[in-house]
């Protein structure tokens, strides 16, 4: 019984370790209401560097935070406090989105950020400063994971999108990614409404990176190099793919989780963050 | 340094066994020519006919990319390229470019010729060669061009700086034409272009057999394989038959070329005294592109911006890959010989070429 009890202890103690346990925090920021436009969390607040993201519109949130080997994990345990921000599908998103940095700027009173689009997530960053107030910092670097802007040549992602939204036999697996076990992250709905205008126009000091892979239906390469190409920011082009040393040709789901996603994709980010 | 000479010699030797080992035989199989270029090389010609009762107005000449002869164009027999254009009423003309062996080899020190070719002679003298041939044994006004890789750069080349009229329709499968930001492989591929300069002979024949023959060479090939096909894609006997019977030799000045381009960017001449790539804008034929969504060689925004700056009223684009419902995301060379590729690449690619070219004669 007693070997028990110190088995049991050890288990305890190594799972203390193992698991990083991250603390969620909701912020009611936004100005309206009754229809929310937005909403925006936060994890680990006592971090050093600040992280601030705006969320897939077609994935759950709870791909970024679920899992040991989500994206919020590794930068919670690389010291960095994260926020994100979802939107909500609105014609507005680009001003809404605009409202809700500004506001979570205001409210956590910091001088430096970097800012993330993950997935579709991106589209609303597209236009984040124009007109931005002086008062309010902008990001020091900005990066892209797996997001696509310029949709127009045929058979693009969204006129495929449509077709899957109209034919209800057709499943987003193995279309849109390759892992059946994220379907339970997988969300949909409609994009309409939200599609970026193929242009970003964002302060050319501000450095930016794409990082895409190889075999993204969603965001495909050919929708992120010609405004990848136009941009005059310091600016990186990071495929993740076998062809360029990765574990192998990343979509769009093993993009944000998967078992080599923390090496391959995050490491990655990160190492150009902090460059 | 003096024993370096019959090391190579008996390397060369041993290959050369491997090689002629029993090779799988391809039943498709036409009649041969071997039209003249003005600068003195033998190409190749592999004529098909329709295998209707009807053939249609203008033949078709394909055409294959870097380091490859024609024959991975006829490797899956019925559900090849060139049987389904036959199947479709086409005249086909396969072509093989200079420095293949159909048309004789090249010395590799000496000889009446030698790899010593660079794709300014595919672009100004080969594919003027093969156009007036066709022309001539077809009695057409105009040849449909079908590239696959550089297969389709040559035609890009010619007809954006060459006044080349002859072509009514082309269609490109993973040809690129620009190099941008490559990918690690690529650039480890590019650093050793400096053997070049060292060698008479980039012996891809050799090396590609002894890839086959020896399974345990698999660990040395550094993801070369990865770039020109998705291995998954492909069933393994058109492997076998893709490594020992498609690969050609390469001549030097002909990869110190690419190495160039994916240097600067763009296609230009070896004197850098034409940029192919910036003519590009003065194609107005109808075109297709095609392109594989897993393609290494030719990735998606490379292709899209070469249909982007096509000027044709009518150009298309196929994308062959799981976004467009297809079973899986096709490589380089999966175009043409994938699994499924006949239905999902070829046949696509062939009915926008039959809508084009409808006149009909009617065989005897």
């Amino acid at each position: 019984m007693k070997y028990i009890k110190i088995l049991i202890l050890i288990v305890c103690i190594f799972n203390c370790h193992s698991n990083h346990e991250l603390i969620r925090k909701d912020y009611s920021l936004d100005s309206n209401l009754n229809n929310q436009n937005y909403s925006i969390s936060s994890f680990n607040e006592s971090g050093q560097k600040v992280m601030i993201l705006f969320t897939p519109t077609i994935w759950k949130t709870e791909i970024l935070f679920d899992d040991d080997k989500s994206l919020i994990h590794f930068f919670t345990k690389k010291d960095y406090r994260v926020y994100f921000i979802q939107m909500n599908q609105s014609k507005n998103h680009l001003d809404q989105a605009q409202e809700a940095l500004r506001n979570l700027l205001r409210h956590i009173k910091i001088s430096e950020y970097n800012l993330g689009g993950i997935s579709t997530g991106g589209w609303h960053i597209s236009n984040i400063y124009r007109g931005w107030s002086s008062d309010l910092p902008k990001a020091s670097k900005i990066f892209f994971l797996g997001t696509g802007f310029d949709y127009n040549y045929p058979h693009s992602f969204p006129k495929q999108y449509d077709s899957f939204l109209e034919n209800t036999n057709l499943h987003p697996y193995p279309r849109f990614f390759l892992n059946p076990g994220l379907m339970k992250y997988w969300k949909g709905g409609e994009i309409e409404v939200i599609l970026p205008e193929a242009e970003l126009n964002i302060p050319s000091d501000i450095p930016i990176a794409f990082y895409w892979g190889k075999i993204d239906s969603i965001s495909p390469s050919e929708s992120i190099y010609p405004i990848y190409r136009k941009l005059k920011n310091p600016k990186l082009w990071m495929e993740l793919s076998i062809a360029n040393g990765m574990a192998k040709d990343y979509d769009q789901g093993s993009l944000l989780l998967g078992d080599e996603t923390t090496e391959d994709v995050f490491s990655e980010i990160e190492r150009w963050l902090e460059d | 340094m003096r024993n370096i000479f019959p090391r190579i010699l008996c390397i060369t030797f041993c290959l050369q066994i491997l090689i002629s080992c029993s090779t799988p035989k391809i039943a498709l199989q036409g009649k041969m020519f071997h039209p003249k270029t003005t600068d003195d090389w033998n190409l190749s010609l592999e004529y098909f006919p329709s295998s209707q009762k009807f053939t249609r107005k203008n033949p078709v000449i394909l055409c294959h990319g870097l380091a490859a002869n024609r024959n991975y164009f006829k490797i899956n027999e019925d559900n090849s390229l060139v049987s389904i254009l036959q199947k479709q009423g086409f005249d086909v003309y396969l072509l093989e470019l200079r420095g293949r062996n159909a048309a004789g080899k090249p010395g590799i020190w000496f000889g009446e010729h030698t790899y010593d070719y660079n794709f300014d002679d595919y672009v100004k003298e080969d594919v003027n060669t093969a156009i007036t041939e066709v022309l001539e044994k077809s009695k057409a006004d105009k040849v449909n061009w079908i590239g696959h890789s550089m297969g389709g750069m040559v035609v890009y080349a010619r007809l954006g700086t060459y006044k080349e009229d002859r072509i009514s329709n082309l269609i490109t499968f993973g040809s690129p034409f620009f190099f941008p930001e490559p990918n690690k492989t690529f650039r480890m591929l590019s650093h050793f272009s400096f053997l070049s300069y060292i060698i008479p002979v980039i012996p891809t024949e050799s090396l590609a057999a002894a890839r086959q023959r020896i399974p345990l060479l698999k660990y040395s090939e550094a993801g070369i394989g990865n770039m020109i096909y998705h291995e998954p894609n492909i069933e393994e006997n058109v492997l076998e038959s893709l490594r020992l019977q498609s690969v050609n030799n390469v001549s030097p000045t002909e990869i110190q070329q690419f190495a160039d381009w994916s240097e600067d960017g763009v296609v230009e001449s070896e004197d850098k005294k034409i940029v192919y790539s910036s003519n590009l804008n003065k194609i107005q034929i109808p075109t297709l592109v095609v392109w594989g969504t897993r393609d290494n060689l030719s990735p998606s925004h490379v292709t899209r911006r070469v249909y982007d700056e096509i000027s044709s009223k009518d150009k298309s684009i196929h994308i062959v890959g799981r976004s467009q419902g297809h079973s899986q995301d096709y490589g380089h060379t999966d175009l043409l010989i994938g699994k499924k590729a006949a239905e999902e690449a070829l046949l696509p690619a062939v009915n926008w070429l039959v809508d084009r070219n409808k006149e009909l004669k009617l065989n005897q």
